[in-house]
């Protein structure tokens, strides 16, 4: 397989000024987040004598929930950063010089995700300084921080499977980024829908689909194998309609 | 040897049938014009022919070899510019050629691919601006970035979808002879409804006309058919029988009245046959001492034959 097609989108996207600006504003926002549960955290700690505040779960009080916080962000990220990766293609017709070249529509989907899955890591990856910064005053437990970016960077490149194959649904960007959304929106209120299912199996498999049950395990540490079949049939799957939708529309 | 052949194509979309029973053939060299009103079926033809859309029934053949035989190495032979150039407008002229050709994976060294790029470049008068954002470029410029980008990787075929469409006279004309200069070097398809600019530009036609081929034949096979039969713009001194004079000595002659200009009459003379007969005609009205003004031959257009055979 090559990387041609993954070249080229790359560096349009470091050519593209909206780019940094993006970054910029995740940043921001990420910084805020952080910066608000730390605050919290030590409003919280304000009053509690010592051994209350050893007790105190640093962990779960603004690790952990910053990185559902974060997992909130990709929620928008997703279907805006895969909106255009296959319909501004089919808008602009230039789909069709992939279509005459010699690659595979494996390989122009392969080389799309990858596209966007490591645009994605580089707009996360400013959030990585504030554990630096918090690593510099204080000991911080880097496994739980591993695995809370494995946790993200595994929903993030599940919501981009599923932006693909909106993005190869329709020629509008607008339109695509809507159907990333829905079906993200749609994973992620399965919780939901399973606490209000009574029927014990039911509400198993319920939850089994859905995308927090998941994220939450992960960044808490517990990965299993159960949470690593999810993503990677789920990231399959997407893949494998979006491949579908593009062999279909190359034939209208 | 042929560098296209098409046996019996036909193509439906539900119960809408676009081809029916479509043959041509296109020899190797040549440019070869694909006619037809909007809607008649060429674009759907060219599809089939870059393997974009499957065909059940017919057959197709690229340099002799069945085209279900070829896989993706098939858009290393052929190049292809599409209706609307497929191009990246946030790209630079100079870094998408190298891109596209970069797509069709020849085996050639980055030198190489660096002298293909500029050969591309070259023909298609693109130097000034490959370093250009395509986006900026103008409609005409674009266009031929999109016929750049089809003879990048120096293609056996190359296949143009109305490469002029939407261009002014001035820079169609332009374009007209860039693929005019591909002539022997690559074996060119391209489809226009333009019918004088065909007529200029290939070597041979076929006109497609509701999914059926109508006619197909080489330039010099339809300058010497009877469609191309010409007529006779005649101007005589007023009070002849004209039509009594020529019946006599041309029976088939069609002679028609066309104006009467102070003392002039002017006729059209059809019907005329393969021969050239003027001298004939010069003959027969200095014997009946008919005063001749003008009397110039004019062959049918490529426009005028192609309302012939779609009729």
């Amino acid at each position: 397989m090559s990387f041609l097609i993954l070249k080229k989108e790359m560096k349009s996207f470091f050519q593209n000024p909206l780019t940094f600006l993006i970054a910029g504003v995740i940043a921001l926002i990420a910084g805020w987040m952080f910066f608000n549960l730390l605050v919290n955290f030590a409003n919280s700690i304000q009053g509690m004598d010592v051994d209350q505040r050893y007790n105190y779960d640093f962990l779960n009080a603004v690790i952990i929930k910053f990185f559902g916080n974060l997992n909130f962000l990709l929620l928008f990220l997703a279907p805006i950063l895969s909106m255009k990766v296959i319909a501004e293609e089919l808008n602009s017709g230039t789909i069709n010089l992939l279509y005459t070249s010699k690659v595979t529509y494996f390989e122009i989907l392969m080389n799309k995700y990858l596209s966007l899955l490591l645009q994605g890591i580089f707009f996360i990856s400013f959030s990585l300084s504030y554990f630096f910064i918090l690593g510099k005053a204080d000991s911080l437990d880097y496994g739980i921080i591993l695995t809370g970016y494995l946790g993200l960077i595994l929903n993030f490149s599940l919501y981009l499977s599923i932006g693909l194959f909106a993005s190869s649904l329709s020629k509008n960007l607008m339109i695509s980024a809507l159907i990333c959304f829905c079906i993200i929106m749609f994973i992620w209120s399965l919780t939901l829908f399973s606490q209000m299912i009574s029927n014990y199996m039911i509400s198993t498999i319920v939850k089994y689909f859905s995308v927090i049950h998941h994220f939450e395990a992960i960044t808490k540490g517990r990965i299993d194998l159960s949470t690593l079949c999810f993503y990677l049939s789920g990231i399959f799957l997407f893949t494998y309609l979006s491949s579908k939708s593009l062999k279909i529309r190359a034939q209208v | 040897m042929n560098c296209i052949e098409v046996n019996d194509l036909s193509k439906s979309y539900g119960n809408n049938q676009v081809l029916n029973k479509v043959s041509f053939e296109v020899k190797e060299g040549e440019i070869h014009g694909f006619l037809g009103p909007n809607g008649a079926g060429k674009t759907t033809t060219m599809r089939l022919i870059t393997k974009l859309e499957n065909y059940l029934d017919g057959e197709i053949k690229i340099l002799n070899k069945d085209l279900s035989s070829y896989g993706l190495e098939l858009y290393q032979l052929i190049g292809i510019l599409q209706e609307n150039p497929p191009t990246y407008f946030d790209m630079r002229v100079g870094e998408y050629l190298s891109y596209a050709l970069s797509l069709k994976k020849l085996e050639i060294s980055n030198t190489q691919a660096k002298d293909y790029v500029n050969e591309a470049l070259e023909k298609l008068d693109l130097i000034d601006v490959q370093d250009r954002i395509i986006g900026n470029l103008s409609r005409g410029f674009k266009q031929r970035v999109g016929v750049a980008q089809a003879i990048v990787h120096k293609p056996k075929l190359v296949i143009l979808d109305e490469p002029t469409l939407g261009l002014d006279p001035k820079v169609a004309v332009k374009m007209r002879d860039l693929i005019k200069s591909f002539q022997g070097e690559y074996t060119v398809l391209v489809s226009s409804h333009l019918l004088h600019e065909m007529s200029i530009l290939c070597d041979s036609v076929s006109i497609i006309d509701h999914g059926k081929i109508v006619y197909s034949a080489s330039i010099n096979e339809l300058n010497s058919s009877e469609l191309t039969q010409s007529k006779i713009r005649l101007d005589v001194a007023q009070g002849f029988d004209i039509q009594q004079i020529l019946k006599t000595s041309f029976a088939d002659i069609k002679v028609e009245k066309l104006s009467q200009e102070g003392k002039v009459d002017s006729f059209i003379l059809d019907n005329l046959g393969p021969r050239d007969i003027r001298p004939d005609i010069v003959r027969a009205l200095n014997a009946s001492k008919v005063d001749v003004y003008t009397l110039m031959r004019e062959k049918n257009t490529l426009e005028e034959i192609f309302f012939k055979v779609v009729q």
